[in-house]
């Protein structure tokens, strides 16, 4: 790459460059915010329109968000885009450790890093975390280059991503300090040797400072970002008093469940790094084991935060992946068996996926049979193939065949990570409340409004009783709204309330109510194992209630401004 | 418990932080500043955050207060480059053990002491703590700075509220809500205070062992005799606990059959209130009051009594002093000392300041010494400038005007006196010459000091409306010996002993003039101005009116009203009655003014003769590096230069200043009469006295001998334990040790007990979005403004006469409290809507005590309050047996106004 020509190598990056930005650029708008989302993007918004605002422990995303907003507006799309951007960024992060852990290995990370399902999710939120992830990757990776002022730059950009960098930087000085412990031990050890490294502390620390005060404070545009970012730390810590956000067996599920190519081989990586002790491998053995287990042990994880660990796993996968490079025998036979396994695996998985969707009676013996045929007919294969060939030939084709599946499973979780499935709503990467039918219920608000006024855009609304970040951001831009009570003798246009018995409005003038669906809450951990083998395959839930926690509201609106003559007082 | 402990690490990390800024700039102090470490750290963070939270750098949140700590760390930092690293600073640590164990032993003893005391009774009510805590609150609460007042919506804070800023940064940053932080906040300055004095008399009294060991004399063991500084200032008490006890056992009271005298000659002659009232039986050792508050009459000692009073009563011919003054009302005047104000643990100004006067006087201590080794130049204000010392000093005295606005001339006066002499003897007596060093320094440290804490300034409003004479008021000497004699006995025997040494008496004459014309000069300036005061309503007759509404007629008017305010103020019928009366009152009761008049003329005749004029030796390159670094005691340059003993009749000194002013004049404020005067400059009395009395009793201890030494001191312990009679008794009425189940630092704990529903309506607008809340307007003391100060969210109106009191009128609050008593008595919805839309109401709160206060009055033809009118048009936002809070709908508000 230093060259300055094109290379093969350029290509390979910059296909790994495109593949990560369509995947995450694609229908970056097309979903809802989440109320988790929504209230770092309502304080963009507010700090946009130049109102006093309190930052959050987000500054880097906040700030930067409400540049764009400012420059071009609000809407889903710019709320994730800088998140977007940094996670596409992060592809190119490999490059800064080509040294160290190989060109191919760096090639094969790069499109690691474009296709992990926690990447891919964590790269579509509209919060800080990604930019957290990529700062610090950078920062590593240019310190270990001796670029000291880079690597704080990207350090103190990295330090503004919000609360979930502690974890990382606890991590990573942890792990640091593991491979330290064992260099001194291993004296002889001259890979990582210390020669070259760079050692200005004062460079490191003066261009981080300069980078969380400009970017922190978006060129001194909104100061008070400073505190936002302490305030990071706090709810880092506060973090450790709550009870447990995602239960263990979720964070496993969208571990293994959803990357498992990746967790395969990063596993390999991570057992064969301990065992050989390796410099490299054993340090990032070392960095991944200690990230894994910070964020099981701390209450305030969330599935996303997967991605903090993905990144060494996905390095140590990388250095395993290089080692299955194709070699010039037996192709025929290899690719031959390759796809014959593979699609022998994939009639097993589809057996297996119909066995939770059984209708007919009968048919589970069948779809039974289906899977113990396949696994034999793999088998046989496997055998015929050692007997006709070798066995080398026949497991180079069985493991081909199996990352082949593997590949092809990624990519859709991938997918349906970044929220491009049929069902975005059912994502288990996104945490706490998400918007459902949430054009649906705008149109029907809009709608209402042209009744009134003529306008889809104007109507006089008050939500009471009621608050959700999501919904002050849906409604961010449509009608003249208040949240809190409402008095006697207020006429407004509409009233939005939440459900209750027998619901109806004590106002001076009668209205007329419709019950929406505002948005769900999935109980992941009420899930059982056929239910989530389903949801594996298809992003369906079951339809019990204490699996997805609805929040319906009511829409009211006054009686006579629905269209014709005056209705009756039906909803007081 | 936890709590406790979080904040005993984080001021325990932020003395870590702090320590080498004091390494560096303290050089000169023998513990290089490390017992003041906590307190200048915690000073910097609470200027770094409520500086850059004002200028709206930082946010008023837990980052804000971080990023200040961070930025602590960042001075630290730099600091630690102007000494020869780290390895110098360790190894200095390693050197005083002794020190830093009693040093830490000192304060975790003294905080722990006072967390006890309050968790025996934490109740955040009474007296001013309700104000406390609705400031506290308020700006932990507040969108942004400066602070809002809880007590008068719409408005900032308009009182010095910095220390409030300190407990709320430290209940912020530890995560303790504020009904805990009120009590580890009194309990921390406790502890700080206490490690404050310890080190300043430890320094002091190190000097002298050293040069006692130069004289070939047995050093003494510093450590452990500057522990008598924060027993004496912090325990100690003034007499009157003494007086209590024999009161309480009947002596002076004539008894016949078991029956007690109505009257007393002694207790009446003197005259302190209550105890001119005979004992109740059983007779015992133990002071007692039907209430069981028998320890407040302490701090109300000094007694002042106007004119009118006493020439109601006067008896032609007979001496005042004979009757004085069991028939006239007395009016009330405060003497609070330390061990009373951390007994009533009001979290006050004048007491959290105090660790912070302590590290004044440290500043002021340590430029003194730096004398002996350095030859300080005329002031001129751009070297000045260029010195970090100076910029601390500007912070931690102009911190002083913010913390408790009195202290800042006291001690920036301390400061450029201790400049003055240092001057004075290394260049020897000119009058102009010293007045101008004096005044210079103290001026330009004035304006640097007022000029960082420029924000605070804007807006501040004070009572305090120029000086006026004193001439019906004054301190009769038994009560004044009373209030100071456990620090003047040592005190006394302290400046006759270095007089003696001295054997230079003839100086003493220089000191008697001096302090006849000081004394002389307040009498000739008071009454100067007591007749300017008394004839102005003569002079305003002399200005010819053009109409009322002239200018001549409103100087007419003006000058009429200050005159005829004037003698109602002093209580005399005519300016001559005034004149001579006060006149022969004061020569009949000279105590006061004779103690501090030969108090005043040995101290000034020793500052004279005890430092005669000498040519300072030029320190060689040598002696100069080792200045900064070395232990300073190694490398003095000359034997009197340095000496602790000026610096500690320097205390002295600023002592008498403080109670011989008030004698002859006082601040004008609302009160009237000398109460506040008395108060903050008496209370700032005994820490500098206290001190000189801890350096004097050890050194009478060391250096008196044989017989007459021996009478010195048990004197000096007699008076010691009548100071501490009061302590004792007070701590073991407090500490009920069959109660300490109920123990808690949680000084809003009682109210969940005993008024759960009162309690519940605080805890839920705790946590509801800000905006602004009526409720009941009361009088001070009492549960008015209550929801405002647990809850921290500003009220329309809270207390009417503290608000009066801190905005010096009562322009801000116009009709609020009309306005409120209509919201809550009026039938009328529109009328009540525009009453609401008015101060931007968000919460109408209707509780017990809403209804007591608007309850119908026949006489006054007022209804009661009606609720109605709320429960037709608003939604309950919050309800329970007791307490119901209606919210008003935000688009029925204007836009919430900033503070201004």
């Amino acid at each position: 790459m230093s060259t300055g020509k094109a290379t093969t190598e350029h290509f390979l990056f910059g296909l790994a460059v495109l593949l990560a930005a369509g995947i995450r650029f694609l229908g970056l708008g097309n979903t809802p915010l989440s109320d988790a989302e929504a209230t770092w993007a309502l304080q963009a918004i507010d700090l946009a329109r130049g109102s006093h605002v309190l930052i959050g422990p987000q500054p880097g995303y906040i700030l930067l968000t409400a540049a764009g907003f400012f420059l071009w507006g609000a809407s889903e799309f710019l709320a994730r885009f800088w998140p977007a951007l940094a996670g596409t960024a992060l592809v190119l992060a490999p490059v800064l450790f080509r040294d160290r852990i190989g060109r191919n290995a760096a090639l094969v990370l790069a499109f690691g890093l474009a296709l992990e399902p926690s990447l891919v999710a964590a790269s579509r939120q509209a919060d800080g975390r990604i930019l957290a992830l990529t700062g610090l990757v950078f920062a590593t990776g240019f310190w270990l280059k001796g670029s000291a002022g880079w690597a704080g730059a990207a350090g103190g950009f990295a330090l503004l991503g919000g609360p979930t960098v502690w974890t990382g930087l606890i991590g990573a000085g942890l792990g640091w300090s593991a491979a330290r412990v064992r260099r001194t031990r291993t004296a002889t050890a001259t890979e990582l040797s210390d020669r070259g490294f760079p050692r200005s502390w004062r460079s490191l620390a003066g261009w981080g400072l300069g980078s969380v005060v400009i970017v922190g404070t978006l060129f001194w545009f909104a100061p008070t970002g400073l505190s936002g970012w302490a305030n990071s730390l706090a709810a880092f810590l506060q973090g450790w008093g709550q009870p447990d956000r995602t239960a263990l067996l979720v964070m496993f599920i969208a571990w293994v469940g959803l990357s498992p190519l990746f967790v395969l081989f990063g596993l390999t990586g991570v057992v064969k790094g301990l065992w050989r002790k390796d410099p490299v491998d054993f340090s990032l053995a070392w960095l991944w084991i200690i990230l894994f287990l910070l964020f099981l042990v701390y209450p305030g994880r969330e599935p996303a935060d997967l991605a903090w660990s993905a990144v060494p796993l996905l390095g140590l996968g990388a250095r395993q992946a290089v080692h299955l490079i194709p070699s010039a025998q037996n192709k025929a036979p290899v690719i031959g068996y390759t796809l014959l396994s593979a699609a022998l695996a994939i009639s097993a998985c589809i057996n297996l996926v119909g066995l939770t969707v059984v209708g007919q009676p009968g048919e589970e013996v069948l779809r039974w049979t289906g899977i113990f045929g396949s696994v034999i007919l793999i088998a046989a294969s496997f055998l015929l193939l050692t007997w006709g060939w070798s066995l080398g030939t026949a497991w180079t084709g069985a493991r081909y065949g199996m990352i082949a599946v593997l590949v092809l499973y990624s990519l859709s979780t991938a997918l349906s990570a970044a929220g491009l499935g049929a069902r975005p709503d059912t994502e288990i990467w996104k945490a706490g409340n998400y918007p459902k039918n949430w054009m649906v219920n705008l149109k029907v608000l809009g709608d209402a409004a042209e009744w009134s006024s003529g306008r889809r855009d104007s109507l006089n609304l008050v939500i009471s009783e009621f608050d959700s970040p999501s919904l002050r951001w849906a409604l961010r831009n449509h009608f003249e709204q208040s949240f809190g009570p409402i008095v006697a003798d207020a006429k407004p246009q509409a009233v939005i309330t939440p459900e209750q018995k027998d619901a109806k409005l004590n106002l001076a003038v009668p209205y007329s109510g419709q019950m929406l669906v505002w948005s769900q809450a999935v109980q992941w951990a009420q899930l059982q194992p056929r239910e989530w083998l389903h949801w594996l395959f298809f992003r369906e839930l079951p339809g019990r209630t204490e699996t997805v926690v609805t929040q319906p509201i009511i829409f009211w609106l006054r009686s006579d401004l629905f269209p014709g003559p005056a209705k009756s007082s039906a909803g007081r | 418990m936890v709590q406790f402990l979080l904040w005993y690490l984080t001021i325990g990390l932020v003395g870590l932080l702090a320590l080498p800024v004091a390494y560096r700039f303290l050089p000169f102090l023998s513990d290089r500043g490390y017992t003041l470490a906590r307190t200048l750290g915690l000073l910097v963070w609470g200027f770094f955050f409520w500086l850059l939270a004002s200028l709206h750098i930082l946010q008023n949140d837990w980052g804000g207060v971080f990023i200040a700590l961070l930025l602590l760390a960042g001075l630290s930092l730099w600091a630690s480059r102007g000494i020869s690293g780290w390895r110098d600073l360790f190894d200095w640590l390693k050197g005083r053990t002794r020190l830093i164990v009693i040093t830490e032993i000192l304060f975790l003893a003294a905080f722990a002491f006072l967390a006890v005391m309050r968790a025996a009774s934490p109740d955040i009510t009474g007296t001013e703590k309700p104000m406390e805590l609705a400031f506290i609150n308020s700006i932990l609460r507040s969108p942004s700075f400066p602070p809002a007042d809880p007590w008068l919506s719409g408005y900032a804070i308009s009182y010095y509220y910095f220390g409030y800023v300190l407990v709320a940064i430290l209940a912020r940053f530890t995560g303790v809500s504020a009904g805990y932080a009120f009590n580890l906040g009194i309990s921390l300055v406790y502890g700080l205070t206490a490690i404050g004095s310890y080190g300043v008399v430890y320094t002091l009294l190190a000097r002298w062992s050293r040069r006692r060991q130069d004289e070939g004399k047995r050093g003494i063991f510093s450590q452990g005799w500057a522990l008598l500084a924060p027993l004496i200032i912090l325990l100690a008490s003034n007499l009157e606990g003494g007086f209590e006890m024999l009161h309480a056992q009947g002596v002076g009271w004539q008894q016949s059959n078991g029956t007690i005298a109505q009257q007393s000659q002694f207790w009446s002659w003197l005259g302190l209130q209550e105890l001119n009232q005979p004992p109740s039986a059983p007779l015992s050792l133990t002071p007692k009051r039907a209430s069981g508050i028998w320890w407040w009459r302490a701090s109300r000692v000094v007694q002042d009594y106007s004119m009118l009073n006493l020439l109601e009563v006067a008896i032609p011919g007979v001496p005042f002093s004979s009757y004085y003054p069991p028939d006239s009302k007395p009016i009330e005047v405060i003497d609070e000392f330390p061990f009373f104000s951390f007994y009533l643990a009001d979290l006050h100004p004048h007491v959290l300041a105090m660790p912070f006067g302590l590290m004044a006087i440290a500043l002021a201590l340590n430029l003194y010494l730096r004398g002996a080794y350095e030859s300080f130049e005329s002031f001129t204000i751009l070297a000045w400038l260029k010195r970090p010392e100076f910029w601390l000093a500007a912070i931690g005295l102009g911190g002083l005007s913010f913390l408790n606005i009195w202290d800042f001339p006291i001690y920036v006066a301390l400061f450029a006196a201790a400049f003055t002499l240092v001057r004075f003897q290394q260049s020897g007596w000119e009058l102009k010459a010293r007045l101008q060093d004096f005044f210079s320094l103290g001026i330009s440290l004035g304006i640097a000091g007022i000029l960082l804490y420029l924000p605070f300034y804007i807006g501040f409003a004070s009572q305090a409306g120029g000086i006026l004479p004193s001439l019906a008021f004054f301190t009769r000497g038994i009560h004044f010996w009373i209030m100071f004699g456990v620090l003047l006995v040592p005190i006394t025997g302290w400046l006759i002993w270095l007089a003696r040494r001295q054997g230079d008496l003839h100086r003493f004459s220089v000191g008697l003039k001096l302090a006849f014309g000081v004394v002389a000069a307040l009498w000739v300036f008071s009454y100067g101005l007591g007749v300017l005061g008394m004839n102005l309503a003569a002079l305003g007759s002399l200005v010819q009116t053009g109409g009322n509404g002239s200018l001549l007629g409103k100087v007419e008017q003006s000058l009429t009203n200050w005159g005829g305010l004037f003698l109602n103020l002093q209580g005399g019928n005519s300016p001559t009655d005034i004149l001579w009366n006060s006149l022969s009152r004061r020569i009949e009761m000279p105590g006061t003014w004779l103690t501090l008049g030969f108090v005043l003329a040995g101290t000034w005749a020793l500052l004279a003769s005890f430092f005669p004029v000498r040519q300072l030796q030029e320190p060689d390159e040598e002696t100069s590096v080792k200045a900064a670094t070395a232990p300073p005691e190694k490398i003095a340059i000359s034997d009197n230069l340095g000496d602790p003993h000026g610096f500690v009749l320097l205390l002295v000194l600023v002592g008498i200043g403080l109670t011989l002013t008030p004698e002859f004049i006082y601040l004008r404020d609302q009160f009237g009469g000398r109460m506040n005067t008395i108060f903050k400059f008496y209370f700032e009395t005994w820490i500098v006295w206290g001190l000189a009395a801890a350096f004097g009793a050890v050194i009478l201890w060391n250096e008196l001998r044989r017989l007459s030494g021996a009478g010195v001191k048990l004197v000096m312990i007699v008076f010691l334990a009548g100071g501490l009679v009061y302590p004792f008794f007070g701590i073991i009425q407090r500490l009920d040790f069959s109660k300490t189940a109920e123990w808690t630092l949680d000084g809003t704990e009682s109210l969940a007990r005993f008024d759960p529903d009162e309690k519940g309506a605080m805890n839920w607008l705790t946590s509801a979005p800000y905006g602004i809340v009526t409720e009941a307007v009361g009088g001070s003391y009492g549960p008015a403004a209550r929801m405002a100060a647990h809850a921290g969210l500003p009220t329309v109106l809270g207390w009417p006469g503290h608000e009066s009191q801190w905005r010096g009128g009562a322009v801000e609050m116009g009709s609020r409290q009309d306005d409120i008593s209509q919201l809550y008595r009026g039938r009328d919805w529109t009328a009540a809507k525009a009453i609401i839309a008015k101060y931007v109401v968000r919460y109408i709160v209707v509780g017990g005590l809403e209804l007591s206060t608007y309850r119908p009055d026949d006489k006054l033809g007022l209804r009661g309050l009606d609720e109605t009118k709320f429960q037709k048009n608003l939604k309950v936002a919050y309800q329970n047996s007791g307490v119901t809070i209606y919210e008003v709908p935000s688009y029925d508000l204007p836009a919430v106004k900033e503070t201004n």
